[in-house]
């Protein structure tokens, strides 16, 4: 039951955009478009964002689940 | 909406990958490293074959060169499927 609470979030949110956390100091932001159990993520129109504040774009993105921190809705 | 018609409009993350086959892409490895070239292959555990495969460090500067590489997917970040369109500049057509 809580394992359908917290992917939840994550249907709730797909087409908006959300940053997500890696191991490593990596942060990513984009557009949500789909997840599967591993935390797999889609991430269309996704950009690096640096510590310096600067960011790099990466377009399409398939993100591995296993190194994802966090992720938050950037939009309501 | 049905769950079957929402995985044709959001294919998942590893369908995602399949579809960049023979396309360039760009897959940062856990070390920071990037590897810039053309997808041969994916498995389902995210192992990637890549040919004409450029290595660059975390800082953007060239490491080595591969005709074919395979890259464990245990060890993969995350892969830019179409990176070749984002960044034509840095794929050398």
């Amino acid at each position: 039951m809580s394992v359908e609470t917290t992917y939840k979030l994550l249907e709730e949110n797909i087409g908006k955009i959300v940053l997500i956390k890696m191991k490593g100091e990596v942060s990513i932001r984009g557009k949500l478009r789909s997840y599967d159990q591993h935390l797999n993520i889609v991430l269309e129109d996704a950009e690096e964002v640096k510590g310096d504040g600067t960011s790099r774009k990466l377009g399409t993105l398939v993100i591995r689940g296993d190194t994802v921190v966090l992720i938050s809705p950037l939009q309501a | 909406m049905s769950s079957q018609s929402r995985s044709m409009k959001n294919p998942s993350p590893l369908k995602v990958l399949r579809t960049a086959i023979n396309q360039i892409v760009l897959v940062r490895v856990k070390d920071g490293n990037e590897y810039i070239g053309n997808l041969e292959m994916v498995d389902p555990t995210m192992n990637v074959v890549l040919s004409d495969c450029e290595e660059t460090s975390s800082d953007g500067k060239p490491v080595a060169r591969y005709g074919r590489a395979l890259i464990r997917g245990s060890h993969i970040v995350f892969v830019s499927v179409n990176y070749g369109q984002v960044a034509p500049e840095k794929v050398g057509v």
